[in-house]
C-alpha cells in the first residue's frame, strides 16, 4: 500500500518532468502517450488503495522531515483514510478521463505537449493535497493546483480575455488564501502543531472564540477555492481555457478542494457552531445565487459554470449543517456528472467549430446522439431525477438540512432544486431539441466527435446513474454512511436515525420540485417558445441584474480595485511629487545649503527626502507623545 | 569569551584583497581586468570558511568593541555570499560600460567589511566605524559610472539623504553614551534595564535611532532615496546595494532594538508599528504603479522591510527567539530573490539595449527563456507563493507576529501581501503572455550578452530560492542557533 501511494502522486509528476522537458522536440503529437499511461496507472493504484481502505486499512506515514526548527516541526508525510479515499476515487477517475478526451480534444493544438505537462502537473498537484497529513502539505498543494489552474486557463493566453482571466484567478484567490494561511499560522501558534491528527486530538481545548476564528480564516480558504459568494467571480472567467480543464480543474477536482479542506477540518468546525453557521449560510447563498445567473446566461459553459458554483454551494450547506457525509456524497456524485457534463459541452463545441453560444444552437439531437444521451443523462443527474446520482445525494443534503432543525436552508435549497432541474433543461432544449438556429453550412458540417471523445462520456455515464443506487440506498445510512462514519464520527451532531415516513415525504418533495423544473422548461423551450422571450420582458430590472451577473465584478472595481488605483495614485502624489516639494519651496529655511549645492541637478527631490526625513523623525515624536497621553 | 584577535580574521582577509585589487588594477592592461572579479569572489571563501570554523567558539576583539559569536556567523557567511553573488552578477555590465576596473571588486569588498563589522560589532563606536566604510563605499558604489548622469545623481543623493542619517544615528548613539555613560551594547544594556535612567531622553534616543535605521532600511518616511538610488546606479550595484546594507542593518537593529532597548520595548513597539505599517503600505501601493522594473523592485524591497520590522516588533514583544529567528531566515531568503531579479535585469540590459521597462519584458519567455524562467521563479517567491523561499520566510515570519500576539498586524501584513501578488505577477504576464511591441522586440534580439559567471550568479541565486523553500531545515536551524547565542547570552 506504500507503494502505491507514492506512486499515485509521483508518476503524473515523472510524466510532466519528461513530457514538460522534450515533449517540443521529440513527442510532439505523441505526447498524450506518456501522459495518459502515467495517469491510468494511477488510477489503478488509487482503486487498489480505495479497495484496501474499504477493507479497513488506512495509512499514516511520515515520509520525511520538512521542516525541524525549535517547535516549528512540519513533515512530509501521508494520510490515507476513508475521506482521502473518496477524493483518490473521484480525481483519478475523472482524471484518467479528461485525459483520454483530450486527446480527441486538443488535437492538433500548437501547445499539444505543453498540455498534457500542465495537466499532469495538475493531477501531481491534486494527488498530493488529498494525500496530505498536515495543514502546510495541504496548503503548498493548494497553491500548486491554483498555479497549475492558472496556467490552464490562460492556456489560449494570446487571446487576451484569456490570460487576463487566468490572472483573475490567480488574483482572487489570493484574498481567499489571505484568510487560509492565517487561519493555519493561528493553528499553529495555538497548538503548536500542524499536523491533522495532532490538530484534531487538541482542537477541544482551543477556546471558544479562538476555534471560530480559525475555522472561518480556513473556511475564507474554501470560499476562494471553491468559487463561493463572494469570491465566486473568478470561476465563470476561468471558463477561457480549454473544456477538458474546465471538466477536470473547475468542476471535478480542484474547486472540490474546499470542501474537502472543510471536511477533513471536521473536528475544528464542530467546535464552533458560529462557523458552522456561516458556512452553511454562505454555501445556501452561493447556491440560489447562482442558480439563478444560470438561468438566463446563454453562453454553455458559463451556465455549467454557475451550476458548480451553486452545486458547490449546496456541499457547503451541508457541511454547515453538520451532513458531513452528504457533503462528501453530493461531492462525488457531483464530481462525475458534472465532469460528464463539461464533456459534454465540449463535444458539443467541438461538434460546432467552436460555437459556445446556445442561441445558436438546437436541433442537434439527432447529428451527435452519444453526446446528446449522455448529456441528457448527466442533465438528469443535475436536475435530480429519481434513481440517478445526483437525487441521492441532493435528498442526503435536503434531509441533513431539514432533521438539523434548519428548515430555512432547506427552503432555500428546494427552490434551488427547481431552478437547478429548468436551466439544466433550457441547456438541453436550446441546444439539442427545437431547430437548428445556425447557419446552415454550419449544421451540414456537424458531426459527432470521435470514439476517443465519446468513450469518457459513456464511461462517466455509468456512475452518474449507478453511483447513487450503490451508495445512497438507503437514505442516511447507505454504504457511504458507513464508510465516512468513522472519519466524521468525532464530528456529527445529529444521531442517525432510521429511514422513516419523514425522510420518505422529504425525498418525494425534492423529487416532485425537480421534475416540476424539468416540465416547466420543457413548457417553456419546445411547447410554447414565445414564452422566456415574453417573460424576460416582465421580468424587467430583475433579468438585466441576473443577466449580468449582479454586477459583482462592477461592484469590486468601483468598491476595492479603483479605490485601491485612485489611492495609490494619491499617495504618490504626495510622496513623490506634490506636497513634500512644496514645502520645501515654500519653506526654503530647512535646506538652504542643500539646495545650493543640488543646482546643478535637475530635480530638486532630495531636498523633499530630507525634509520628509524630518517630518518623520517630528511624526515618530509626536506620535510617542500621543500614544503616551 | 576568547580576547583574540581571530575575531576580525575575516575581514583583514576581505581588506587584504581589496588592497590587492587596488593596487595590481593600474599596472593591467584594459582586456586583463577580465576575471578579475574571481580574485574579490575567492577572497570570500576563505572569509567565509575562518568564519565557518570558529563558528562554536566566540571571540572578542578591540578591547570588546567587536565580537565573533554564533549570531555574527550566520550574518557574516550571509553577507559574503551577497558579497561574492554580487560580484559574479557584475562583470559583463562593467565591462559593456566601459568601467571594468578593480576598483569596483575592492569598494564591494570594502563595503561588506563594513558591513560585517556592523553585524559583529559590540560597541558603538565600532559600530559607527562599519556603518560608515559601509555607507561611504555604497555611496562611490551607485556612482560608479561616473559618465552617466543618472548614476552620478543616484550617487550624489545617497550621499547627502544617507548623511543626514548617519548624523541622526550618531545624535542618537551620543545620547545612549551620554545616558549610561558607555558605549558597550551590554553595559548600556544593564544601565538602561536599572531603569533609573531619564525616559524623556531615552524616548529622543530611540526616536533618533529608528529614524536613523529606518533610513538605512529604506523604511517610510525615511524610503525616498531607495527608488532614485537603485534606478540611477548601475544595475550590479544595485542588486547589492538593495541587499547587503539591509542585512548588516537588520544585523544592528537586532541588536540596538531587542537587547539595548529590550526593556524599552514599551517605548519602541508602538513607534515601530506605525513605521511598519507606513512602509508597507508605501511599498506596495506605490509598487503598482511603477513601469520602471529597479523601481517596482525598490518599492517592493520597502515592503519586504515592512514586513521584516513587523517581525522585529514581535521580536520585541515575546521572549522567545521566534521574531528574530524569522528576521534572520528572511534576509536570507530576501537576499538569494531580490539578488537574483536584479541579476536578470543585469543580464538583459547585456544583452540588448533595455531600459528596464515593464514593456519591454513582453514576450521575454520567447526570446530568453531562460531568463524568463528564473525572473517567473524569483517573482513567485517575492510573492510569496510556495514551493520557494518566498512562500516559507512569509509564512514563518507571519507566524511570529501572530505568535507574539500580534494577529491584527500579521492581517494587515498579508493583506498586503495580497495586493503585492498583483505587481509581481504582472512581470509573469507580460514575460509569457503579451507579444512584444514590434519595435521593442527590433531591439531585444539575443546578442552576445551571455557571460557565464552572470549565469552561475542567477543560476545559484535560483537554486537558493527553490532550496530554501523545500529543505530549509538547515537554514532555519542555523537561524534560531544564532539569535539564541546572541551577544553571548
Amino acid at each position: 500500500m506504500k507503494a502505491a501511494v507514492l506512486l499515485i502522486p509521483l508518476l503524473p509528476l515523472a510524466s510532466f518532468i519528461i513530457t514538460g522537458f522534450f515533449g517540443r522536440r521529440y513527442f510532439k503529437d505523441k505526447s498524450h502517450y506518456l501522459s495518459v499511461a502515467s495517469v491510468a496507472i494511477s488510477w489503478i493504484l488509487s482503486m487498489y488503495v480505495f479497495i484496501q481502505v474499504e477493507r479497513g486499512q488506512t495509512l499514516s506515514w511520515q515520509l520525511y522531515t520538512w521542516i525541524a526548527a525549535g517547535k516549528f516541526h512540519v513533515d512530509i508525510g501521508f494520510l490515507v483514510d476513508e475521506l482521502t479515499a473518496i477524493m483518490l476515487l473521484v480525481v483519478s477517475t475523472v482524471g484518467l478521463m479528461v485525459h483520454i478526451y483530450s486527446i480527441g480534444y486538443m488535437h492538433g493544438d500548437k501547445g499539444y505537449y505543453r498540455f498534457f505537462a500542465y495537466i499532469n502537473l495538475f493531477m501531481f498537484s491534486m494527488f498530493m493535497l488529498v494525500l496530505a497529513n498536515n495543514y502546510l502539505l495541504l496548503y503548498v498543494f493548494w497553491e500548486a493546483v491554483g498555479l497549475c489552474s492558472y496556467l490552464l486557463i490562460a492556456f489560449w493566453f494570446p487571446k487576451l480575455s484569456a490570460s487576463n482571466a487566468g490572472m483573475k484567478a490567480f488574483l482572487v484567490n489570493r484574498v481567499g488564501d489571505f484568510g487560509f494561511s492565517l487561519g493555519i499560522m493561528l493553528i499553529f501558534v495555538t497548538l503548536g502543531t500542524l499536523d491533522y491528527s495532532s490538530v484534531f486530538a487538541a482542537a477541544g481545548t482551543i477556546g471558544g472564540g479562538m476555534v471560530t476564528a480559525i475555522c472561518l480564516l480556513l473556511f475564507t480558504g474554501a470560499v476562494g477555492k471553491s468559487a463561493q459568494f463572494p469570491l465566486h467571480v473568478w470561476l465563470p472567467d476561468a471558463m477561457e481555457g480549454p473544456t477538458p480543464v474546465s471538466s477536470l480543474i473547475h468542476a471535478a477536482t480542484m474547486v472540490n478542494a474546499g470542501v474537502y479542506m472543510v471536511a477533513r477540518s471536521s473536528p475544528l468546525f464542530a467546535h464552533s457552531h458560529t462557523a458552522m453557521l456561516v458556512v452553511a449560510a454562505i454555501g445556501t447563498f452561493t447556491a440560489i445565487f447562482a442558480a439563478i445567473i444560470a438561468l438566463v446566461q446563454n453562453d454553455i459553459k458559463k451556465v455549467l459554470a454557475y451550476s458548480t458554483i451553486s452545486q458547490l454551494g449546496y456541499m457547503f450547506m451541508a457541511l454547515g449543517v453538520g451532513a458531513w457525509t452528504a457533503a462528501m456524497f453530493h461531492l462525488l456524485a457531483h464530481g462525475f456528472f458534472k465532469g460528464l457534463l463539461f464533456l459534454c459541452s465540449g463535444s458539443v463545441i467541438h461538434a460546432l467549430g467552436g460555437e459556445q453560444d446556445m442561441r445558436k444552437m438546437g436541433g442537434l439531437r439527432k447529428k451527435i446522439k452519444i453526446t446528446y444521451w449522455t448529456f441528457f443523462i448527466g442533465a438528469l443527474a443535475l436536475s435530480g431525477f429519481p434513481g440517478l446520482s445526483g437525487f441521492f445525494s441532493k435528498d442526503a443534503i435536503l434531509s441533513g438540512a431539514f432533521s438539523g432543525g434548519y428548515w430555512y436552508f432547506w427552503i432555500v435549497a428546494l427552490i434551488t432544486v427547481f431552478l437547478t432541474a429548468f436551466y439544466s433543461f433550457r441547456l438541453i432544449f436550446m441546444t439539442f431539441h427545437s431547430e437548428p438556429r445556425m447557419d446552415a453550412k454550419v449544421f451540414a458540417h456537424v458531426h459527432e466527435s470521435p470514439p476517443v471523445m465519446t468513450a469518457p462520456l459513456i464511461v462517466l455515464s455509468v456512475p452518474t446513474v449507478v453511483a447513487g443506487l450503490f451508495l445512497g440506498i438507503p437514505p442516511e445510512s447507505g454504504h457511504i454512511d458507513h464508510f465516512l462514519h468513522r472519519v466524521f464520527a468525532a464530528a456529527i451532531v445529529t444521531p442517525e436515525h432510521q429511514f422513516g415516513f419523514l425522510s420518505g415525504s422529504l425525498m418525494a418533495i425534492s423529487a416532485v420540485v425537480g421534475i416540476g423544473g424539468i416540465l416547466l422548461a420543457w413548457h417553456f423551450y419546445l411547447r410554447c417558445p414565445f414564452l422566456p422571450a415574453a417573460t424576460c420582458k416582465r421580468a424587467g430590472r430583475l433579468y438585466t441584474l441576473a443577466l449580468n451577473k449582479f454586477y459583482v465584478d462592477e461592484i469590486y472595481f468601483a468598491v476595492f480595485i479603483n479605490p485601491l488605483r485612485r489611492f495609490s495614485r494619491w499617495l504618490w502624489r504626495i510622496v513623490d511629487a506634490g506636497v513634500i516639494d512644496g514645502a520645501v519651496n515654500g519653506a526654503g529655511w530647512l535646506a538652504l545649503g542643500a539646495g545650493r549645492l543640488l543646482r546643478p541637478i535637475q530635480t530638486g527631490k532630495v531636498q523633499g527626502y530630507l525634509f520628509a526625513m524630518f517630518l518623520g523623525l517630528l511624526a515618530l515624536m509626536v506620535v510617542y507623545i500621543i500614544l503616551t497621553l | 569569551m576568547q580576547h583574540d584577535v581571530v575575531a576580525i580574521v575575516p575581514e583583514l582577509m576581505l581588506v587584504a584583497a581589496a588592497l590587492v585589487l587596488l593596487l595590481i588594477d593600474p599596472f593591467l592592461p584594459a582586456k586583463g581586468r577580465r576575471g578579475l572579479s574571481w580574485l574579490g569572489i575567492m577572497a570570500c571563501l576563505p572569509a567565509a570558511a575562518s568564519v565557518w570554523l570558529a563558528r562554536s567558539q566566540q571571540f572578542s576583539t578591540f578591547s570588546h568593541g567587536i565580537a565573533l559569536d554564533g549570531f555574527a556567523v550566520f550574518f557574516k557567511i550571509l553577507l559574503l555570499a551577497v558579497a561574492a553573488l554580487a560580484m559574479l552578477l557584475s562583470e559583463k555590465h562593467l565591462a559593456r560600460n566601459g568601467r571594468l576596473l578593480g576598483d569596483y571588486y575592492a569598494l564591494v569588498l570594502l563595503a561588506t567589511v563594513g558591513m560585517m563589522v556592523m553585524a559583529s560589532a559590540i560597541d558603538l563606536a565600532t559600530f559607527f566605524v562599519g556603518l560608515e566604510l559601509m555607507a561611504l563605499s555604497s555611496y562611490l558604489l551607485a556612482g560608479f559610472f561616473r559618465h552617466q548622469l543618472r548614476s552620478i545623481e543616484a550617487s550624489l543623493k545617497y550621499f547627502l539623504t544617507g548623511s543626514f542619517a548617519s548624523a541622526i544615528l550618531l545624535f542618537g548613539m551620543a545620547l545612549l553614551y551620554g545616558l549610561t555613560g558607555s558605549t558597550n551594547y551590554q553595559q548600556i544594556s544593564i544601565a538602561i534595564g536599572s531603569g533609573s535612567l531619564d525616559g524623556h531622553v531615552i524616548v529622543i534616543a530611540v526616536v533618533l535611532l529608528l529614524g536613523g535605521f529606518a533610513f538605512k532600511v529604506a523604511a517610510a518616511p525615511f524610503h525616498g532615496w531607495a527608488p532614485d538610488v537603485y534606478q540611477g546606479a548601475p544595475t550590479p550595484a544595485a542588486a547589492f546595494l538593495s541587499v547587503g546594507p539591509k542585512i548588516a542593518a537588520f544585523a544592528a537593529i537586532i541588536k540596538f532594538f531587542t537587547i539595548m532597548l529590550g526593556s524599552e520595548q514599551a517605548r519602541w513597539v508602538p513607534l515601530m508599528i506605525v513605521v511598519a505599517i507606513a512602509t508597507m503600505l508605501i511599498g506596495a501601493t506605490m509598487a503598482l504603479l511603477q513601469h520602471d522594473l529597479k523601481r517596482m523592485l525598490a518599492f517592493s524591497s520597502i515592503a519586504h522591510v515592512g514586513y521584516l520590522l513587523l517581525a522585529l516588533i514581535a521580536a520585541g514583544q515575546s521572549h522567545s527567539n521566534f521574531g528574530s529567528s524569522a528576521i534572520l531566515f528572511y534576509l536570507a531568503a530576501y537576499a538569494a530573490m531580490n539578488m537574483g531579479a536584479f541579476g536578470v535585469l543585469v543580464f538583459l540590459a547585456n544583452s540588448a539595449r533595455f531600459n528596464d521597462s515593464l514593456d519591454e519584458m513582453a514576450g521575454l519567455a520567447r526570446r530568453f527563456p531562460g531568463a524568463a524562467g528564473v525572473m517567473a521563479v524569483l517573482m513567485f517567491s517575492l510573492a510569496g507563493i510556495p514551493p520557494t523561499a518566498g512562500f516559507l520566510a512569509k509564512f514563518y515570519l507571519f507566524a511570529s507576529v501572530v505568535d507574539a500576539g500580534y494577529a491584527w498586524l500579521a492581517v494587515i501584513g498579508v493583506l498586503f501581501s495580497v495586493v503585492s501578488a498583483f505587481y509581481y505577477l504582472r512581470v509573469i504576464v507580460y514575460m509569457y503572455m503579451r507579444e512584444p511591441e514590434p519595435e521593442v522586440a527590433a531591439v531585444m534580439e539575443p546578442g552576445g550578452g551571455r557571460s557565464w559567471d552572470l549565469s552561475l550568479g542567477l543560476g545559484l541565486a535560483t537554486a537558493v530560492v527553490i532550496v530554501l523553500g523545500v529543505l530549509p531545515a538547515p537554514v532555519l536551524n542555523a537561524a534560531q542557533d544564532a539569535v539564541a547565542k546572541i551577544l553571548g547570552s
